[in-house]
């Protein structure tokens, strides 16, 4: 039985709420760490008994970051549903906003969640180590993060009408065509747009030397990777099949059906998150763990698929033999992601087919059952339903990206938590480094429209008897 | 662009909505090239981009702290400190990150509507809906003080710099 316990709670900037658990023995020295998703949000029960065609809006719901993977993903299970093709320029028109909405929540991530960590320092002053800290020393920086982001959320506004929970995404496509006037202005703010990202990989790449300890320690072992990829191989985001490589980079699978994800993934329930577990299952529990996301989806494809954007991969290839396993390059291949969502946002508006005024296909509900997949920008997206011959939902089950990465995530917490913590003594810096492990995944616990107050952290160190021997503690 | 309008709250958060109602109800009736009308959940740091470009910020939101149903309208300056939070700021902190990151200091008002149902919901309490056309009518009838007004840029930092005029046509 552990000795010490060490509670970091609430996890700071991720979105939404969390805590960590640290177990230390009588000599200080870490047994255990542990992950634990606090908030509870039960979508998958709300939504019996709604229509199915309400599903991509209500689904929408479950988060005010990424809203459009929730819409995407479940306008494709509904779809199924329907048992209609849907017209060829509203899948363009989803992926543009899909590729949208992956470069604003790449910059989120990058810009204001993470920045301060590369910038002011994993060991600066947490009163400091904030965007607002970022603003004071690096203002460059903190604009060019808010411009991206802001680049992806006016194209989900000037498609869909709002940045936040849009209703565009409709079962059979999308409700209204889009303009040429959109389509001349998204363009015209692309080039900034890329030379920001192309800007900002360049630095990062420069960087990377200062974080060698990071990277050798942040959730640095051998997993699987799992994703969807495209027909040739190719990075995607809203089509194709699902391919599962191993550490050293060997494709274990290829050209898995996603609407058969059942066949492949378990989900275990461990009793203190409300994250589930899931597994690869020819790989059982917990060995068949694998990491999906930006590092996931480069580790899998065999190119990006446009110019810029495989030149990086190539590069980022590099970094390690076989597959890149560090989770501290999630950073990075994040990086490379906005530069491909970028060139292929441009590819997409220049293709005529774009303005095509045929966005929709109509039906009733044709089939009892539907699975709709898609990359959001934290991994692979599932969304599953299944209708009664009204159409109305009997049984729901998704599976969220942050979830896919929940066993990587705790065993990365160990490893950091082993690398830099000493239990005798406790530093804000190591502690802010267990944080960051968990930031390179970029966990969304879909909380941040409802957050309420500020997040403080307040560590305590007790002892065999629950005495206390040490408070670290940051002020919000 | 001279005014920008931002109403905020959670369109499922009962009364907490009534800043994102009136700020879709004056999309509708506001159309000028000079005025952009936005209705958000919450105030995220890249509006310090769009507020930058504007002479006059209108922020309205609802209020806890007065009685329901009553609107007020303050002046907001910038907040230059305990800025911590990425996901929401205040107005008076959106407008300190406009001014650190961008050298511009647009004037600034918030109308507040006290309300007192935060229940999850979409409706509007009774006291509250019955504010809506009080503040609809201030907000527009700023907006066309504003309009009349001789051209304004947004103030520079430099607090020696005069302040500008477009405040005063609120009084």
């Amino acid at each position: 039985m552990a000795a010490k316990r060490i509670v970091i709670d609430p996890v700071t900037r991720i979105e939404g709420h969390a805590r960590i658990t640290l177990w230390l023995d009588e000599n200080g020295r870490l047994e255990d760490a542990r992950f634990h998703v606090t908030q509870f949000r039960a979508f998958e029960k709300l939504c019996e008994g709604r229509p199915f065609s309400e599903m991509p809006s209500l689904m929408a719901r479950i988060c005010g970051i990424c809203p459009v993977s929730h819409l995407i993903a479940s306008a494709k299970a509904c779809d199924q549903i329907l048992g209609t093709r849907i017209p060829r320029a509203a899948v363009e028109l989803r992926r543009l906003l899909n590729l949208a909405q992956l470069v604003q929540s790449h910059a989120l991530s990058f810009f204001h969640l993470s920045a301060p960590d590369f910038l002011l320092g994993m060991d600066s002053e947490p009163a400091r180590r904030n965007l607002f800290g970022l603003i004071e020393s690096h203002p460059e920086m903190a604009r060019n993060g808010i411009r991206l982001r802001q680049f992806g959320q006016r194209i989900i506004e000037r498609l869909a009408g709002k940045r936040i929970h849009p209703a565009w995404v409709v079962p059979g496509g999308v409700s209204e065509p889009m303009g040429a006037s959109e389509r001349d202005a998204i363009l015209a703010e692309l080039p900034e747009a890329l030379q920001i990202a192309q800007h900002t990989l360049t630095w990062f790449k420069s960087a990377l030397e200062g974080f060698r300890e990071e990277a050798r320690a942040f959730g640095n072992f051998p997993t699987l990777f799992l994703g969807l990829v495209g027909a040739d191989g190719e990075l995607e985001h809203y089509e194709g099949r699902i391919r599962v490589v191993d550490a050293a980079g060997r494709v274990v699978a290829d050209g898995l059906e996603p609407e058969r994800y059942r066949d492949y993934l378990g989900e275990a329930v461990e009793p203190d998150s409300y994250l589930k577990s899931p597994y690869y299952k020819p790989g059982g529990y917990p060995d068949g763990l694998y990491r999906v996301g930006p590092l996931a989806r480069l580790n899998l494809a065999d190119r990006c698929g446009t110019y810029t954007a495989d030149q990086e991969w190539a590069e980022f290839k590099q970094l390690e033999r076989g597959a890149v396993l560090s989770s501290f390059y999630y950073h990075y291949a994040r990086l490379v992601e906005v530069i491909y969502a970028l060139e292929r946002i441009q590819q997409l508006l220049e293709d005529s087919e774009i303005l095509s005024r045929h966005v929709r296909s109509h039906a009733a509900a044709n089939h009892p059952e539907g699975v709709g997949v898609a990359e959001a920008p934290r991994g692979t997206l599932i969304h599953h339903y299944r209708v009664d011959e009204a159409g109305v939902i009997q049984w729901a089950n998704l599976m969220i990206a942050t979830g896919h990465n929940n066993l990587a995530m705790n065993r990365a917490v160990l490893q950091a938590a082993r690398r830099f913590v000493d239990g005798n003594r406790l530093s804000e810096g190591a502690l802010n480094r267990v944080e960051a492990v968990i930031r390179a995944f970029d966990p969304c616990l879909s909380c941040s429209t409802h957050a309420v107050g500020r997040m403080a952290l307040r560590i305590e160190l007790r002892g065999p008897h629950g005495e206390l021997r040490q408070v670290v503690q940051r002020s919000a | 662009m001279a005014v920008l309008i931002l109403g905020y709250g959670n369109p499922l958060g009962g009364d907490d909505a009534v800043g994102w109602h009136a700020a879709e109800t004056l999309a509708s009736l506001i159309r000028h090239p000079a005025v952009r009308v936005q209705a958000c959940h919450q105030l995220t740091p890249e509006l310090a981009a769009e507020a930058s470009q504007a002479a006059i910020v209108i922020f309205l939101d609802a209020a806890a702290d007065q009685p329901p149903g009553t609107v007020h309208c303050r002046r907001v300056l910038p907040e230059r400190s305990g800025m911590l939070f990425t996901h929401q700021l205040s107005p008076a902190a959106l407008l300190g990150l406009t001014e650190r990151l961008y050298g511009r200091r647009p004037e600034a008002v918030l109308f507040s509507v006290g309300a007192h149902r935060f229940t999850e919901g979409a409706v509007l309490s009774s006291q509250v809906r019955n504010a809506l056309p009080a503040l609809l009518d201030q907000v527009c009838e700023l907006v066309r003080r504003v309009l009349a007004a001789p051209a304004q840029s947004p103030s520079p930092k430099d607090p020696q710099e005069p302040e500008a005029d477009i405040f005063s046509v609120m009084h």
